[in-house]
């Protein structure tokens, strides 16, 4: 179990690894205290997904993810008929092999998909439902279901309560607008990208072996580069990307070292026009001027 | 701390401030408002110091909020210190104070209240609010809830497009609906037993957009929702292109891309000098044509966003889009001020002047730009009437 102080459930977070703000801390806790769900949007790259898989490490349970797509639909999602082992007692009751009694619309022939499952688990777990926005509106008022009542109607079963609240976290990277009536059931959170000093102690929290003024180099840089218009911005698992590839070539000050910055800069830098943006010169005269 | 706010128990002090969120825009409904309750003034929940991030947590609904909720929490409680506290501390992306700042239609009219306020007629709720927001001209949409509403609309039009588009289902071996017909052809081989069934998926509709949109100063009023139209097109389909001018002509394409709406808001604010100076659109059309014209395709679907207001020469117009026209499948011009109240110019007329424009259409209300879906949805019609039979027909009824 997570505590319902902010303050010793940041502590608790920093210990597994994510270091976080009393904001967030406070939203977690406000998650648990009022079995609402959680919706933290924000950019790509800066840990949203990244707060499931800590929390469940921290409440020590299980986590259950489920990534949303478009076209994804209740079958990938909440559950499916196993039709093939259907066919296969229909097929044994007929040749006078089995003499049970036969429902095929029985729970043994049920497939749980991860929403399914988050409901009939005996210990709550954590729910991730990770890139909503991607989903279709359609699956979007079908979670509403769940997220309301904790329950999913099955036609052939009937409705299945929850036998524990998962503690559910949507993510969302803001490619469309969700609805309202899904805003309206969630708590909410916007995770923007780290100051310097927070994602330097994320990056030595996570990568204790770093050295330590590259690691101060490298974040200085990279909140350099989120101030320009770039195509996309670097995010958290981008600099430490940037700081383990620059740690394996045995680079421990950026100035000394252009050419490991510029043959690494693909950490970072993902599209091609911000390629073009950033060449070693430009690179190299950011690190001069940050020096 | 303001005597006034904190006078009475939490439980009143804890109502009034979200009256006062209301008051800002905030939707904070009954099952907030019982939450807020026990979260910070019933107590044992969250501790004072945390009672902030509590109620941020509860009431906000997206990023603007989001952003807000600090300056309003500190005019509220705070508001002789607020005077001196930015609006927002994260506000790395907040538009500029001064600018003309693709803030959203409500932004921009609280820039000028006093010519819309009052004359919103948006009332209702359920389906009667949704036909009264659809047939609202965008100038007198003065609430800040009825605009944002509106943008969100005309957002999700490019979503039902692509939907509309999409709904011809193909085989597929990983799709999501079992295909009756592929089953049980497969069944013959295992004597009607359906082991391998076949399942279908929805056909990806690709279309090829190229958006030709006027940020001048004439346009100011209506593009920042326009922006929101063009937004939920671009992020549908994916290869189509992008590109304003008013003077001049450069390309914006990468900034629809952008996943966040607030990472877009702020690139498009931070360059090009939108809706500033006046209008060269025959200069314009014709720099697109002469260097971006290889990247028209023969199916790309051209649509003009503009009111028209044009400093260059009939005849070049005419010339440019000529030109346009024969280097795609259609050419639709969505004009802001046609269907206006006060506004005698139709699109008929506009259709006898340049008949190179398959149809013109209104851009001043959700309807126009559902007009403009529709175009999109049956471009076949094109091949076999005029532009000015398509335009005469399909055009909204002007004053």
């Amino acid at each position: 179990m997570f505590p319902n102080d902010p303050a010793a459930l940041q502590a608790q977070f920093a210990e597994a690894g994510y270091i976080t703000d009393p904001e967030l801390a406070t939203a977690i806790c406000l998650m648990q205290a009022l079995e609402r769900p959680l919706l933290v949007e924000g950019e790509a790259g800066v840990g949203k997904t990244e707060i499931a898989r800590t929390l469940a490490r921290v409440a020590d349970c299980r986590l259950i993810r489920l990534q949303c797509y478009e076209g994804l639909d209740s079958s990938a999602a909440v559950y499916e008929w196993n039709y093939s082992r259907q066919l296969l007692a229909i097929k044994l009751q007929e040749s006078g092999a089995s003499h049970d009694s036969l429902d095929v619309f029985g729970p043994d022939f049920l497939l749980e998909r991860p929403l399914l499952q988050s409901i009939r688990q005996a210990e709550a777990p954590i729910l991730l439902v990770d890139e909503i926005d991607r989903a279709d509106e359609a699956f979007e008022a079908f979670l509403l279901e769940l997220l309301a009542d904790f329950q999913i109607t099955i036609p052939e079963l009937g409705t299945i309560t929850a036998r524990s609240i998962p503690r559910v976290i949507l993510t969302s990277n803001g490619t469309r607008d969700l609805s309202d009536a899904l805003r309206r059931r969630c708590l909410y959170h916007y995770l923007d990208f780290p100051d310097q000093a927070r994602e330097l102690a994320i990056v030595e929290r996570r990568l204790p072996e770093i050295n330590a003024s590259l690691a101060d180099q490298v974040t200085r840089v990279v909140q350099v580069l989120r101030q320009r218009d770039l195509v996309k911005s670097p995010g958290v698992a981008e600099t430490l990307d940037w700081c383990i590839a620059l740690g394996a070539r045995g680079v421990t000050d950026l100035a000394d070292d252009t050419d490991a910055l510029v043959m690494t800069r693909g950490c970072v830098l993902k599209h091609r026009d911000d390629f073009d943006a950033l060449d070693a010169e430009t690179m190299a005269g950011i690190v001069q001027r940050l020096a | 701390m303001n005597a006034a706010t904190c006078a009475g128990s939490p439980l009143e002090r804890v109502l009034r401030f979200a009256t006062y969120l209301r008051a800002q825009g905030y939707r904070i409904g009954a099952g907030e408002l019982s939450d807020l309750v026990r979260v910070v003034a019933e107590g044992g929940v969250l501790d004072p110091g945390h009672a902030r991030h509590g109620m941020r947590a509860l009431c906000c609904r997206n990023d603007d909020e989001w952003r807000e909720f600090d300056g309003h929490f500190a005019r509220y409680w705070y508001p002789v210190e607020s005077e001196q506290m930015p609006m927002s501390p994260t506000g790395a992306v907040d538009p500029p104070a001064g600018g003309q700042g693709l803030v959203g239609m409500s932004g921009t009219s609280s820039r000028e209240p006093d010519s819309t306020h009052g004359q919103s007629d948006i009332e209702g709720s359920g389906a009667g609010r949704q036909r009264t927001l659809g047939k609202a001209d965008f100038r007198f949409l003065g609430d800040r809830g009825a605009m944002r509403e509106v943008e969100f609309l005309a957002e999700r039009l490019g979503g039902q497009l692509r939907r509309r588009l999409g709904r011809r289902r193909v085989v597929s071996p990983r799709g999501g609906k079992l295909d009756i017909r592929r089953t049980l052809r497969r069944s013959l081989a295992t004597g009607g037993l359906p082991l391998n069934p076949g399942w279908s998926r929805r056909q990806p509709a690709p279309l090829h957009l190229v958006i030709l949109h006027d940020v001048s100063h004439s346009m100011t009023w209506n593009n920042p929702l326009l922006f929101r139209f063009v937004r939920g097109l671009m992020q549908q389909f994916r290869g189509s292109l992008a590109y304003a001018f008013h003077t001049r002509l450069f390309e914006v394409t990468p900034y629809f891309r952008e996943r966040s709406m607030a990472r877009m808001r702020a690139r498009l604010d931070a360059g090009e000098n939108l809706w500033l100076g006046g209008t060269c659109i025959a200069r314009s059309l014709e720099e697109f044509n002469r260097d971006h014209g290889r990247r028209v395709r023969a199916d790309s679907h051209v649509i003009i966003i503009s009111d028209g207001f044009d400093t260059d020469d009939p005849a070049l117009l005419r010339a440019a889009l000529s030109l346009l026209r024969g280097r795609c499948r259609q050419v639709l011009w969505m004009n802001p001020m046609l269907g206006r109240k006060g506004v005698t110019l139709t699109a008929e007329q506009l259709s006898e002047r340049l008949p190179m424009v398959d149809r013109f259409l209104s851009a001043n209300s959700l309807d126009g730009l559902r007009a403009a879906i529709d175009a999109l949805a049956k471009p076949g019609w094109r091949s076999t009437r005029t532009a000015r039979e398509m335009s005469r027909e399909d055009m909204p009824a002007t004053a």
